[in-house]
């Protein structure tokens, strides 16, 4: 520092010295006789379990082309290859969906060589001692070693070999994920993998085929124009007013997934006559009148006439259940019955009210839509009940599941903390009696005895009733995390909003919930991760879900290919394939929890 | 004792708080022993008292935030009872002011005084806004309307808590200890801003330890003990010639 900035001389903290690898381990594994003994016992059950599981990985008699042959079975089961386009275009729309939402919530620092190096290093290493272990021909050995060699001395260099500008957080990490993705589009358009494929007479002929060589057209395109749109959205945001574009990204991540399954997957066979002669004006005439006496109801200056027409609204959609009428009817009565309720408080004045009048305008239009979407034949012709199976059937279940279980978690975690007994207890007596009870037994509740209590003629398929299990089920879990966060508000956050003069039902949607979810979102990402995995549980009721493919499926194959038995190959897959999807969600919830300073105040 | 500003001349008006025989039990506690008093438009009542005299249950009881159980209280004309919408509309004529501040940590410093005039006035939002950005300008922080309440400091929230209060329009303003929760150099801004508050002829009623403001600013002071009001009076009279023994006691510890 120079002399005469003395008022700011702030000191530096000392560099530590540098350590070598000796230092490391004497401190960190061999510090006492005790605890040296127990890192020896440490690393030889790690090396005995690399080497256990890379024996099985690459044993010659394993038939990976058991899972590599069934890939699209396994993603997708029977879903016609020649409607394979539309599968590709829906994750098309995610990945154009998230790369938007990427650049649009500006996620993704930088990251220093010396992160990065350290990572390099670690795969490296795990890649030399694969080598070094691995039960690999004399040549696939030396692959390794050098691979592993290479990998790891640049990520060593990178890490210790740059000084000081290694700690620099210079790369950016979406950069660098651009960069794998490029490495993974050259690896599966020029590496070509042998694969042993036995005939049918069990004879091994060894034949070489690119890494998903069906699908490398569709990812390569999926990849690219993912990272073009992120692009695209990183120049356009600054140009775009902030807040209304998230809330579009929003709008559309919300509406792409019933689109993306009721109408891109199914493509369904709409009546259109129909939809000119009745469900049209139904949606117009409901959106405009229903606008006008919300706009009656919203109106302050009438007093309680408002609270009247939502009490009417209530009456007239709960009786409609009694008359026969088409179920849409039904829908559109009880939504609006739920606008009028809320109009009085939410209804505002000038622009709010118009948004609140658009919004119930829209949500009409919507309900009728996919109404007509869901009742109208799929053209997609399907073998079996569902279209879609495997890893495809596991994600519509789960995010099914879980989008349904919020609201119903929401009001059963704020019944269980009302004031009302007569909430408390029902809300009560739900959440113990569905947590008591093991998932599986909900299951095969839904399957073996709900079509004896149904009314006869009324049946609902096997996709909708593990659908509706899980989401009560899961209803329960998420009241428990909900409550949790709502008793975490203080007390002082309610006399505040009571002093200001809210309704109870304000104070709640502005001011206890929005707190309260902020706080329990590792605990919401947990329940997420859960009801995920349990999905697997309806192997046992016997949809074809991925896990039933994996486990059922292929070892009972014996055309093209004779896969009889197959069990193990599979099952790994799958494994890897869960613990990929729920190690992702994993770490979003640290994102989430570092960036939300949950824990701190 | 004697070098008290001169206020400007607040002209009182009608009585707009009217407690009569208020008592109020927490189990098998009595906090108020039937507390009577009435306060007039304009004026400022400063109420002292050591921790646990009932004073800080007194305020809370005139915007209902406690219940009382017997007597009656009236705020502008209306009496306070179990009906939710005297309560409302009372809530929404009398501002209150917390200790603990207790703005809403998750909205910016504009959305937590605009909320409560979008939704419960129905105040159209621009205009909402406007009002908001006046009243940060009148407490003195206008350019902290983006932030959110936990990157100011803690004398900063208490003023975005009274420009919320007062972004209702309210007739009457409760301070419930505006002050306790503050570190000495913060203590200053509040009640600047206080002090200019009750020039503007705010009707005021304010649980506080500042003798200093009391002696300055009161129209009124009262002392609580053991859930009566033991002694009421002007400042002068107050604090140079107490009359009750309790009163006296008081004072000596803490001035």
């Amino acid at each position: 520092m120079t002399g005469h900035m003395v008022t700011e001389v702030t000191e530096l903290a000392p560099e530590p010295p540098p350590k070598g690898i000796g230092v490391w381990l004497k401190e960190n594994l061999f510090s006492t006789p005790a605890s040296g003994a127990m890192s020896i016992i440490a690393i030889v059950v790690a090396l005995a379990a690399i080497r256990g599981i890379l024996g099985f990985i690459f044993d010659p008699s394993r038939r990976w082309e058991a899972v590599t042959y069934n890939m699209r079975l396994l993603m997708v089961q029977a879903y016609p290859a020649e409607q394979a386009i539309r599968i590709w275009f829906s994750v098309g729309v995610v990945v154009v969906l998230l790369a938007l939402s990427l650049a649009v919530w500006r996620v993704g620092g930088r990251t220093s060589p010396r992160q990065v190096g350290g990572t390099l290093f670690a795969v490296g290493s795990l890649a030399l001692l694969g080598g070094l272990l691995g039960p690999f021909s004399a040549s696939g050995k030396i692959g390794w070693i050098v691979v592993g060699a290479v990998l790891a001395g640049v990520g060593y260099y990178l890490r210790n070999g740059l000084g000081e500008r290694a700690k620099e957080e210079s790369i950016p990490v979406l950069g660098a994920v651009a960069v794998v993705i490029g490495l993974i589009l050259v690896v599966i358009w020029t590496i070509e993998l042998p694969f042993p494929v036995r005939d049918t007479a069990g004879e091994q002929v060894v034949s070489f085929l690119p890494i998903a060589s069906s699908t490398r057209i569709p990812w390569t395109i999926i990849a690219l124009v993912g990272v073009a749109s992120y692009v695209v959205m990183k120049f356009a945001r600054d140009l775009l007013p902030a807040v209304p574009t998230r809330r579009v990204l929003v709008g559309l991540w919300v509406l792409s997934y019933p689109v993306l399954v009721l109408v891109v997957l199914r493509d369904p066979h709409v009546p259109l006559d129909r939809v000119w002669s009745f469900y049209l004006p139904l949606a117009v005439g409901f959106a405009v009148v229903g606008a006008l006496v919300l706009n009656v109801a919203a109106n302050r200056s009438l007093g309680e006439l408002g609270r009247v027409i939502g009490a009417v609204a209530l009456i007239i959609a709960l009786a409609s259940f009694a008359f026969q009428m088409e179920y849409v009817v039904r829908f559109l009565l009880l939504a609006f019955a739920f606008f009028a309720l809320a109009a009085p408080t939410f209804g505002g004045e000038g622009a709010s009210r118009r948004i609140f009048l658009v919004m119930w305008a829209i949500s009409a239009l919507l309900i009728v839509f996919f109404y007509v979407m869901a009742t109208s034949e799929s053209t997609v012709e399907v073998p079996g009940a569902f279209m879609l199976g495997g890893l495809g059937l596991t994600l519509i279940l789960s995010i099914t599941a879980i989008v349904a279980s919020f609201p119903i978690g929401l009001l059963l975690a704020l019944a269980r903390t009302s004031k009302m007994p007569l909430f408390r207890i029902m809300a009560t007596t739900y959440i113990e009696l569905v947590r008591g009870v093991p998932l599986i037994t909900w299951l095969l509740v839904a399957f073996i005895m709900l079509p004896v209590a149904l009314p006869q003629g009324v049946s609902i398929g096997g996709v909708m009733r593990a659908i509706g299990a899980m989401t009560f089920f899961s209803a329960a879990y998420l009241a428990e995390n909900v409550r949790g966060g709502l008793q975490a508000i203080p007390k002082g956050q309610y006399e505040a909003s009571q002093a200001l003069g809210m309704t109870t039902s304000q104070m709640t949607v502005f001011i206890v919930l929005p707190q309260a979810l902020r706080a329990v979102i590792p605990a919401l990402v947990g329940q997420v991760i859960a009801i995920f995995k349990d999905t697997s549980l309806v192997t046992i009721v016997g949809l074809f879900d991925f896990l039933h493919i994996a486990r059922a499926v292929i070892p009972g194959q014996s055309q093209p290919f004779n896969f009889l038995g197959t069990f193990r190959e599979p099952l790994l897959f799958a494994a890897v394939v869960y613990w990929m999807f729920t190690f992702t969600f994993s770490r979003i919830s640290l994102r989430l929890e570092k960036k939300l300073g949950v824990g701190e105040r | 004792m004697t070098m008290h500003e001169t206020t400007p001349e607040r002209v009182l008006g009608d009585d707009i708080v009217i407690a009569e025989g208020v008592k109020k039990w927490f189990g098998d506690f009595q906090a108020l022993k039937g507390v009577t008093t009435r306060v007039k438009e304009r004026e400022v009542v400063v109420i002292i008292g050591p921790s646990g005299s009932g004073k800080s249950t007194f305020i809370r009881c005139l915007n209902r935030l406690e219940a009382h159980q017997e007597g009656t209280i009236i705020i502008d004309g209306t009496e306070l009872t179990n009906d939710l919408k005297n309560i409302e509309k009372i809530r929404s004529e009398v501002g209150m002011v917390f200790q603990q501040f207790n703005l809403f940590p998750h909205l910016t410093v504009m959305d937590n005084i605009t909320l409560a005039p979008i939704w419960v006035r129905k105040t159209p939002k621009a205009e909402a806004e406007a009002t908001a950005m006046e009243l940060l300008e009148r407490v003195g922080i206008p350019e902290q309307a983006d932030k959110y309440p936990g990157q100011l400091s803690g004398g900063q929230q208490q003023r975005v808590a009274i420009a919320r209060s007062l972004a209702m329009k309210p007739r009457i303003m409760l301070f419930d200890e505006p002050t306790s929760a503050l570190d000495p150099e913060m203590i200053k801004e509040v009640l600047d801003v206080m002090k200019e508050l009750a020039a503007s002829g705010m009707t005021m009623i304010v649980v506080t330890h500042e003798m200093g403001f009391a002696r300055e600013v009161a129209d009124r002071v009262m002392f609580f003990d053991y859930g009566t009001i033991v002694e009421e009076g002007t400042p002068e009279h107050f604090f140079t010639n107490p009359q009750h023994d309790r009163t006296k006691l008081f004072l000596s510890q803490i001035l």
